[in-house]
């Protein structure tokens, strides 16, 4: 099975953390294994991207989902098949913030007749679009325990992800915490319930959804039932020590906390190496970031070698002597003497 | 490598976003140093011992985890008092021991940046 060795990967790496925090080797996986994985998620992805940069577009890629710029009486589709800058933006902004490509999905089935039909199936957009921000905004809420002082917009979320909190933050629900585990099941059970998608699902697709469930049932774990020696003084403590490059370990933090930050570090290493470089790659998708007018700006292929324009004239001035000897007639004869 | 002059300034875009804690921390806050654990209380007051009423709370670790869950028990049990009707305002018997609010419950709350909770709306501020 494709998802058995994700899956005790992902438990194996609980493990490891869980019993090596217990053997008191809380410096290691609270200093050492997170600095380690932010080097390598930071360094990693800008070899990435700085990777892809390499690689020359060779031409627009005009694959678009709207009418292109034609006629002035042609009604155009300014932002499925942009010509300019501006649009392009609106058309990156889609992509980036609302996952307009998957809102495009369809589904094919055969119906009686035989006839084959599309409709639009949006699941994977909905889901996908429940995790990515659920994720973005639990992110954000965690610069609480990494800044010093009281960020606006990390209380503004707070507020709003949490207007269930009353009247004590801890007691009910993040909106977000119930949503990110909505999305992220829904996205694996979509790889095991319908058929295709199962068929083309490898070990990469199932590791980091694991991974991400490991991390959101722990992070939930500590916040609403396993609250003993989870102090989030001596947490906060552990992260600033680590933002301000004075790391301390606090002594009496549970494992499970460690769980949590070593199955975030294994995220953060295993990100650049990964699918899930599409974060960084959704920037460079150059049938999304490259407008369509390809009939009006004339591109040159980046990799031509530099042919210099050989007029006749020139030609037979360079082979003149030559022509004459194999009696090749020439429009201009060798100068006298 | 190509259009590196879009490419350039968004990587550096992405390095400054994830790495705002660092150099927010070391700029623009202060950050200051974690609240004292152990208020002064004596030994029998840390062990429960010399509770009051003869009744006990969890060790220290138990509660700083738990606090919020154990003070929300007691409120649901005694919720006779009505906010703006009831003129005597109770006050907080965690108080009696820990001392002021300031110490005892706000040096935590602003280090963790945790809501303070609305305890003060009803009960008098010791």
């Amino acid at each position: 099975m494709k998802y058995t060795f994700p899956l005790v990967a992902v438990i194996a790496l609980a493990l490891i953390a869980w019993i090596g925090s217990a053997l008191g080797l809380q410096h290691l996986f609270g200093v050492v294994v997170p600095y380690a994985a932010l080097l390598l998620f930071v360094g990693g992805f800008c070899w990435r991207v700085l990777y892809w940069a390499k690689s020359p577009v060779p031409f627009r890629i005009p694959t678009t989902c709207g009418q292109g710029f034609s006629m002035p009486w042609v009604k155009r589709d300014k932002f499925e098949a942009p010509v300019s800058t501006g649009e392009v933006l609106c058309r990156m902004f889609m992509e980036i913030f609302l996952f307009r490509s998957l809102w495009r999905n369809t589904k094919a089935a055969v119906k009686p007749g035989p006839e084959l039909t599309y409709s639009a199936t949006r699941w994977l957009w909905l889901f996908g679009i429940l995790f990515h921000y659920s994720m973005l905004i639990i992110l954000l809420r965690h610069l609480r325990l990494f800044v010093g002082s009281e960020l606006f917009f990390v209380k503004a979320l707070d507020a709003i992800d949490g207007f269930t909190l009353h009247p004590t933050p801890e007691l009910s629900l993040y909106l977000t915490d119930a949503l990110i585990l909505v999305g992220l099941i829904a996205l694996l059970a979509r790889r095991f319930v319908i058929k295709t998608v199962n068929y083309i699902s490898l070990a990469n697709d199932y590791f980091p959804l694991f991974l991400l469930i490991g991390i959101a049932l722990t992070g939930i774990l500590m916040r609403y039932f396993l609250r003993s020696g989870v102090d989030i003084v001596a947490i906060k403590q552990l992260a600033l020590g680590l933002t301000t490059f004075k790391p301390v370990v606090p002594a009496d933090i549970a494992s499970i906390f460690y769980v949590h930050l070593f199955l975030v570090s294994c995220l953060l290493a295993y990100f650049p190496f990964s699918k899930l470089m599409h974060m960084g790659g959704v920037f460079l998708s150059p049938t999304r970031n490259l407008a369509n007018d390809s009939r009006m700006r004339r591109h040159i292929n980046p990799w031509n070698p530099d042919i210099r324009p050989h007029s006749y004239a020139s030609y037979e001035d360079e082979f003149r002597a030559d022509m004459i000897e194999q009696g090749i007639p020439v429009e201009k004869e060798l100068p006298q003497g | 490598m190509y259009d590196s002059g879009k490419i350039i300034p968004g990587l550096a875009v992405f390095v400054l976003l994830i790495t705002f804690p660092f150099w927010y921390n070391k700029l623009v806050c202060n950050v200051g140093a974690a609240p004292v654990k152990n208020p002064n209380l004596s030994k029998e007051m840390l062990q429960g011992a010399s509770f009051p009423n003869g009744q006990s709370h969890l060790p220290a670790a138990e509660m700083r985890a738990k606090h919020m869950n154990v003070l929300q028990g007691i409120h649901t049990t005694a919720k006779s008092y009505v906010s703006g009707k009831d003129e005597k305002k109770p006050t907080m018997s965690c108080i009696g021991c820990h001392g002021a609010k300031e110490q005892f419950c706000d040096s935590c709350h602003a280090y963790a940046s945790v809501k303070t909770p609305d305890c003060w709306i009803c009960h008098t501020k010791p």
